[in-house]
């Protein structure tokens, strides 16, 4: 089945059984690797991409409900000033180790600050839950969440 | 084979055995790198090759190289699965070649004995010994490499090399006149020039860049999702596969119906391979889809009836006999027998999977010359290689590896059988040699991944352990310390047997409890290695994971029974230890120990060394809902001279995180023979609501070098038990606490 959506802003249509998880039309179809798979099964968030501006587990998400979406990923996330500044937050403050669950992180975090431009630690903790790091970098990942909001307020984001 | 990208080289260093390391700790094997020779030997060069005409590529060694254009590409020999290295090895060669960090660019090592483990031998990455184990070497690279580019640089300005020094990427007169030149330049010309016999290293006073925070080379990428993992590894014309596996460890198929799988829109083949049926399909989800439609049969053999609570009984059963002694002071028989204060208890942790977020994969490529190209992130490319030409029949020179960055390794992707690289190389070969496929199948690029699912179920676990301590008290003090350990080696059976079990007592099994140095006089540590059909292995910080548990929470149960302050006990029992006692100190400080707290929050400390490093915990923590709330945890570290205290923090930050899990959650468990766990509902991981605030102190060591990666792991789990039993729970002997304050 022919699927035309838009991907990081360009139109895109990808031929696929309808019930292929959008992780892995833009991971084998697309050869977008940036997002990644941890559970296939929503419970990790590593595959976390925008559809329509909200998170959503790309592994658990079915290509054909993309249809006419807006779809976007870490390979596309620097084009919004939040995405830039979660970006730019998680190199400066060197969040990564192994990095495998960071992607997902990143538009988590861009999708709460769409949101709430000021999140505290109560709001860091209800967006950020779903994302697993098994390396353990959630007290570095709350500290990035907090400076992108800085770097927004200081109207950053490049 | 020779690092990749290398061009033009035939000038290599004329004296061999260099880097002869000192490094001789462990008791591995002593690898001196001998580049010269073989490097001359792999480098094949058309006769007529144009290239020659232009400048030359500067590879002084195997672990840099200058590119005419200015460019400098350091072969990191060991694996980057988080944990930081790719950097450290970068800071050790970028402070004596006078570069920054910033200007380098790191790439995996491919398979090489000249990246072999500076005290193991073998190319392998584990035991957080990476960065003491290598410090010096890559030190003596850049050392090497920045007299070299000097010494060019004096014969291009005709004076003497003491007139001229090395600064930022360029040498330049020391006279003032302000003539210099950059490595780039230089490159063709050094690498006509034979290596200095010696080296002079620099002074640590001098150091600019090792111990300051240094951002990580691999962050903007891996932030950016362009860093490529294994499982992000592709190949023109690639298949992916899915393996179905025994449910049962040690089962064999009986029977398959793989009708319904091969017609699943995708699915191009279906084969049987040592441990399973694969599935080769387009893609992963036509892949998955095919292999939930096969319909196999399995014979449970050896796996049959595995179950935890059978186990269980069986271990402690275990423990209150003799095992094999691993230490006898003094006479705790004899002491314990006498005494009328006795107190014993049982400590137990489960299996548990290391669970890496990315799942295991491994692309191969067969070749035409009956060789192979293998891509994956593996920790011990040193053991993957030698087996894959076994397997294959053929010499090591025809297997090439390209190693990715790992997301997370813990041990996981150090597997002795070499699981998932083995795997992967039977499903190209059953597919290569699968009857009616059509030649484009057959000769497809073929990388198997795992699910969540393969990877939880898939073994090569943690042991599980049970340990039965008992001691004897006296006035204010402990008489009698006698500790039996239950669990399987991870040694035996694999190539390392020799080198880690002595007199029955694999070293790993008891290592945090037979090395314990708190002064007990009579003090008896035994072993019982059952042997179970269920894989076990190295998981982050071994036998420490398991033995400080029980070690430091009965030191804990002791200050209890005879009225004494945690802290002020340890510190007693460690006097002779002063860098045990120096951590205790820092984490007892900054935490405020024996200060106030809020109602119901209660404190735990603990201390341990392992893998060289020290570190001690303060975790207070309360019971909310019947479960464990983490508030903060303290920890205080030394590992001797730091090359990047920001990635000891984050190291020890995520060691403390990593902890909790399995602390709190996590645990791998059997019943039916089978595994209960699956994916992330019921292996659970401490998540962002539930991560606590981890204070990280570095303590100023001129002490020898250690790790980090693993030893932030071992005192976590008894520091929290600990601080429960202070916020008024129970004391919890058996991991993970789950529902048990409940
Ligand atoms: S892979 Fe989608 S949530 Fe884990
Ligand atoms: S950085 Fe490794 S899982 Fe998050």
């Amino acid at each position: 089945m022919q699927i035309r959506f838009t991907l990081n802003g360009r139109p895109t249509s990808v031929d696929a059984t309808p019930d292929t998880p959008l992780l892995w039309v833009l991971r084998d179809t697309l050869g977008q690797t940036g997002t990644k798979f941890g559970c296939g099964r929503a419970l990790c968030g590593a595959c976390t991409v925008h559809v329509d501006g909200a998170a959503v587990r790309a592994c658990s998400f079915p290509i054909e409900y993309a249809k006419d979406k807006d779809i976007r990923t870490i390979e596309g996330l620097e084009a919004s000033a939040t995405g830039q500044a979660v970006v730019d937050a998680w190199i400066e403050l060197d969040v990564v180790q192994c990095g495998w669950c960071q992607p997902g992180q990143c538009m988590s975090a861009a999708a709460l600050l769409s949101a709430d431009a000021r999140p505290d630690d109560a709001a860091i903790d209800r967006s950020m839950s779903g994302n697993l790091c098994r390396c353990g970098t959630y007290p570095r990942i709350r500290a990035a969440v907090k400076r992108a909001a800085e770097i927004l307020a200081e109207g950053g984001g490049r | 084979m020779t690092a990749p990208g290398l061009r033009n080289d035939s000038r290599a260093p004329s004296r061999r055995d260099f880097f002869r390391s000192t490094l001789t700790a462990g008791g591995g094997l002593v690898l001196g790198l001998s580049f010269g020779e073989r490097l001359r030997a792999a480098v094949v060069r058309p006769t007529a090759d144009p290239a020659d005409a232009l400048p030359a590529d500067f590879q002084p060694n195997a672990f840099l190289k200058i590119g005419s254009d200015g460019s400098i590409v350091v072969f990191a020999k060991h694996d980057e699965m988080g944990q930081g290295i790719h950097t450290g090895l970068a800071i050790a060669i970028c402070e004596e070649l006078e570069v920054d960090v910033a200007a380098v660019q790191v790439v995996p090592a491919p398979a090489d004995t000249d990246y072999g483990h500076s005290a193991y031998g073998i190319q392998v990455t584990g035991g957080s010994t990476s960065t003491w184990s290598s410090f010096e070497q890559m030190r003596r690279a850049g050392a090497v490499a920045r007299e070299m580019l000097v010494a060019a640089a004096a014969a291009r300005f005709g004076v003497e090399a003491g007139e001229c020094e090395a600064v930022d990427g360029t040498v330049r007169r020391r006279d003032g006149s302000g003539e210099a030149v950059g490595y780039g330049d230089l490159a063709d010309a050094a690498s006509d020039l034979t290596p200095p016999e010696d080296v002079d290293l620099k002074q640590p006073a001098t150091f600019t860049r090792i111990g300051k925070p240094t951002p990580r080379v691999d962050s903007p990428a891996k932030v950016r999702g362009s860093a490529l993992f294994s499982m992000d590894q592709r190949a023109e014309g690639m298949l992916t596969a899915m393996v179905a596996r025994s449910p049962y460890f040690g089962g064999t198929l009986r029977s398959s119906d793989t009708a319904a799988a091969r017609a699943v829109e995708g699915v191009v083949a279906v084969v049987e391979v040592p441990s399973g049926v694969a599935v080769v399909a387009h893609g992963f989800w036509a892949a998955k889809k095919g292999r939930d439609a096969l319909r196999l049969q399995w014979d449970a053999g050896e796996g049959r009836g595995l179950d935890t609570a059978k186990l269980r009984s069986e271990y402690s059963a275990l423990a209150e006999r003799p095992g094999n002694v691993a230490r006898d002071d003094g006479d705790a028989e004899g002491v314990l027998a006498a005494s009328s204060r006795r107190h014993a208890a049982v400590y137990e942790v489960p299996f548990q999977a290391h669970a890496p977020m990315e799942p295991l994969s491994c692309m191969v490529e067969l070749r035409d010359d009956g060789g192979v190209k293998i891509t994956t992130g593996s920790q011990m490319l040193g053991s993957d290689h030698p087996k894959v030409a076994e397997r294959l029949g053929v010499d090591a020179s025809k297997v090439e590896f390209v190693n990715s960055f790992l997301g997370g390794g813990f041990g996981r992707r150090a597997n002795p059988a070499a699981d998932f690289t083995l795997e992967a190389l039977e499903v190209a070969l059953a597919l290569r040699d699968g009857a009616g496929l059509s030649t484009e199948v057959r000769s497809a690029p073929v990388k198997t991944i795992w699910s969540r699912e393969d990877d939880l179920r898939g073994g090569w676990y943690r042991p599980m352990f049970v340990n039965a301590i008992e001691v004897a008290l006296g006035d204010g003090r402990i008489d009698a310390w006698r500790h039996r350990i239950v669990g399987q080696s991870i040694a035996v059976g694999t190539p390392f047997e020799g080198a880690m079990v002595v007199d029955g007592v694999d070293g790993t099994s008891v290592e945090g409890a037979a090395d314990m140095p708190h002064g007990i006089e009579n003090l008896r540590v035994e072993l019982h290695s059952p042997k179970l059909p269920v894989p076990v292995q190295w998981w982050r910080s071994v036998g420490h994971s398991n033995t400080a548990f029980a070690k430091e929470s009965m030191l804990d149960e002791c200050a209890e029974k005879l009225g004494r302050d945690a802290y002020e006990l340890r510190r007693e029992l460690l006097a002779e230890h002063p860098r045990w006692r120096r951590v205790l100190d820092v984490v007892a400080d900054k935490a405020g120990w024996g200060g106030p707290l809020p109602d119901g929050v209660g404190r735990g400390i603990a201390v341990h060394e392992s893998f060289r490093g020290f570190a001690a915990h303060v975790v207070e923590a309360s019971i909310v809902d019947s479960r464990p709330k983490v508030h903060r945890v303290v920890c205080a570290i030394d590992c001797g001279l730091v090359v990047n205290p920001d990635q000891v923090e984050s190291q020890m930050q995520g060691a403390a995180v990593f902890a909790l899990s399995s602390a709190i959650g996590s645990g791998i468990h059997f019943a039916d023979g089978k595994v209960v766990e699956s994916n992330f509902h019921d292996f659970q991981l401490v998540r962002m609501h539930e991560s606590p605030a981890v204070e990280v102190h570095i303590v100023d060591s001129d002490d020898a070098m250690g790790g980090i990666g693993e030893v932030g792991v071992p005192g976590v789990a008894s520091a929290l038990c600990s601080a429960l039993v202070a916020a008024g729970g129970p004391r919890i002997r058996r991991l993970p606490i789950g529902d048990q304050l409940g």
